[in-house]
């Protein structure tokens, strides 16, 4: 037996509105919490002085890369085999520089995020305020992102003085450093990924910095993978699969132009598949 | 209530930190919780926070179950962590700002309430300090401005002046006494004398276990001797009831014609000669006669040699 009850017509109307208005709330307030652990997160490194110290080895880096670059260009080898060895898309894409710095201050800007806030007892604190662990995550994820592209910062400001610098003024398609600084970010996300899982896991940071580095140079090793299977003559929808986990190829598409939404929807969506498994050891362990 | 705790269990693998506890804490003042190390003091307090959830049973803190409703329990619980949990490389008025924004306080009311919050803990010059440098003592001021923030009705404070010089100590036990009448207070001690001293009531903890209850307002004002004695029992028994200032006896131990009585009598008198007097009177030889422990530490010393009793 069930008992029928009629409903005012502007019920349903009434409760869509509730529901999204609930929603809107929700959305408003947790990114207001993300915000402010991000903030916090990017003030608190630069509070430290090792964060002007890595800034000044990357800007160190970047020039000394820089110059390799103008003595190339200088010497007119600006006519590639293909595209990705032209100089200039090297520069802020497949670049050993680039690269080598990237694996050198990721690690040390995520170890500390989640294993030194359980070491100093922080971690606690913070969670006993009204924010979820995935608010916290994400606001040092977007905290972490936002440091390591400050200390990529040099690269592009050495390729935007070489294009519009007056009276130097080299030509050459905005692409490269449009497509670069886009492939630098992308592959940023799944790299701070890694380092924020790699804290959560870990308990000390220097354990965290050795496992985000490791993981890394494994991603990198991976980017090998398609090459090795052409060599050993693999079905091609199996190295079309590798190519698409190859990171070091997609600096190298992204930095010649070459902008594709799934590459990019690919990384966002890694990370945050990450930081999904970050935040699960972080409810386990605590 | 403020805080209902039932049937609680907590274990860590093969540990068994909670065995079952309950307790209710019906509205404002201050209770304390006391124990060893190890008791799982520190444990009950970080599940009443909401940050460890229970193996089984339940907790509600200003109505609202720490499990299923954490995010309203946290909005309404002021946590001070046993340890100095604090940013050494912030300022104190940034951190606290950084912490009044999580706590949701509205941005026109932030300024003001960090005031407050300084002002309360003694520390309004050191907005501009650098934590770090501060002294372990002011460290904890810091974090327990932090736990005042947003005026939340419950506070649950672990081993709150551990660290504090005895002025300090002394200035947080009247912060305390202030803050009683309006809010819930849970702290942990190891300290007997400072939970006599702020507490109205005290809860035992020993190896996960409720031991005892102790209603403190009831013994303010109090004080407790022993007396060995030989002669017979129930006529000492009524007969010590007679004499001014005591208000309860209560037989202890007995040995042959000995017999030891606890007797509680008013603070204000010391009972000793007159009851040396009344008995060598009536020639009732003694053996000893004492002021006794504090009663909370008696108590206290009682139950950590005693079975868990019905208080869990």
């Amino acid at each position: 037996m069930s008992t029928l009850v009629s409903q005012p017509q502007d019920v349903p109307c009434d409760a869509s509105v509730g529901l999204i208005s609930r929603l809107l709330d929700w959305l408003v307030d947790s990114a207001g919490a993300v915000m402010t652990v991000a903030v916090w997160e990017i003030l608190a490194h630069f509070r430290r002085p090792a964060a002007y110290v890595m800034l000044l080895a990357a800007t160190l880096i970047a020039g000394w890369n820089f110059s390799l670059l103008v003595t190339l260009l200088a010497q007119g080898r600006v006519v590639p085999l293909r595209q990705a060895d032209d100089p200039l898309a090297q520069f802020l894409g497949p670049n050993v520089f680039l690269v080598f710095s990237l694996m050198l201050i990721v690690p040390v800007v995520t170890m500390g995020m989640v294993a030194d806030e359980r070491r100093r007892g922080t971690w606690e604190s913070l969670l006993t305020t009204p924010v979820e662990p995935w608010q916290v995550l994400m606001g040092k994820f977007a905290a972490a992102w936002t440091a390591v592209v400050v200390n990529v910062l040099p690269w592009i400001c050495y390729v935007a003085a070489l294009r519009w610098w007056p009276g130097l003024g080299l030509e050459f398609d905005r692409g490269y450093l449009i497509g670069g600084v886009i492939g630098i970010g992308t592959v940023s996300l799944t790299l701070c990924g890694i380092g924020l899982l790699c804290t959560s896991i870990c308990k000390a940071p220097f354990a965290a910095s050795v496992a985000t580095v490791s993981a890394m140079i494994a991603l990198l090793l991976l980017s090998l993978a398609p090459q090795s299977m052409q060599y050993w003559q693999l079905d091609e929808s199996w190295i079309a699969a590798a190519e698409r986990v190859a990171v070091w190829e997609h600096l190298a598409a992204f930095s010649t132009g070459a902008v594709d939404p799934r590459v990019i929807c690919g990384h966002v969506t890694f990370a945050c598949f990450l930081l999904w498994i970050a935040c699960q050891v972080c409810k386990v362990r605590d | 209530m403020s805080i209902v705790v039932r049937h609680l269990v907590k274990t860590f693998g093969e540990t068994r930190a909670i065995g079952g506890i309950g307790f209710e804490i019906p509205g404002p003042g201050v209770v304390g919780l006391i124990g060893p190390n190890g008791a799982g003091k520190t444990t009950t307090l970080r599940m009443l926070t909401s940050f460890l959830a229970p193996t089984a049973g339940t907790l509600q803190v200003a109505g609202f179950d720490t499990q299923t409703q954490a995010r309203e329990v946290r909005r309404r619980v002021g946590f001070l962590a046993e340890s100095n949990a604090v940013y050494p490389d912030a300022r104190v008025g940034e951190y606290l700002a950084f912490r009044a924004k999580l706590k949701r306080v509205p941005r026109r009311n932030r300024a003001a309430e960090i005031d407050r919050c300084l002002q309360a803990c003694g520390l309004s010059g050191f907005r501009q300090r650098i934590i770090g440098r501060l002294s372990h003592g002011q460290r904890r001021r810091v974090a327990l401005a932090d736990a005042l923030l947003n005026n939340p009705p419950v506070l649950i404070l672990d081993e709150p002046t551990a660290g504090l010089d005895p002025l300090q100590v002394r200035q947080f036990r009247g912060l305390l006494a202030e803050m009683a009448s309006e809010h819930t207070i849970l702290l942990s001690t190891h300290v007997l004398a400072e939970a006599e001293a702020v507490c109205s009531r005290v809860l035992v903890l020993s190896r996960g276990q409720l031991v005892d209850d102790v209603q403190l307002a009831a013994s303010v004002g109090h004080r407790s001797c022993r007396l060995e004695v030989a002669g017979p029992r129930e006529l000492i028994h009524a007969a010590l009831l007679t004499i001014d200032g005591i208000l309860s006896v209560e037989l202890s131990s007995a040995d042959g014609d000995w017999q030891a009585f606890e007797l509680l009598h008013r603070a204000d008198i010391d009972v000793r000669p007159r009851l040396a007097d009344f008995c060598m009177h009536r020639g009732w030889a003694i053996r000893e006669l004492s002021a006794a422990r504090p009663a909370l530490e008696a108590r206290f010393v009682r139950a950590m040699f005693s079975e868990p009793s019905k208080a869990a």
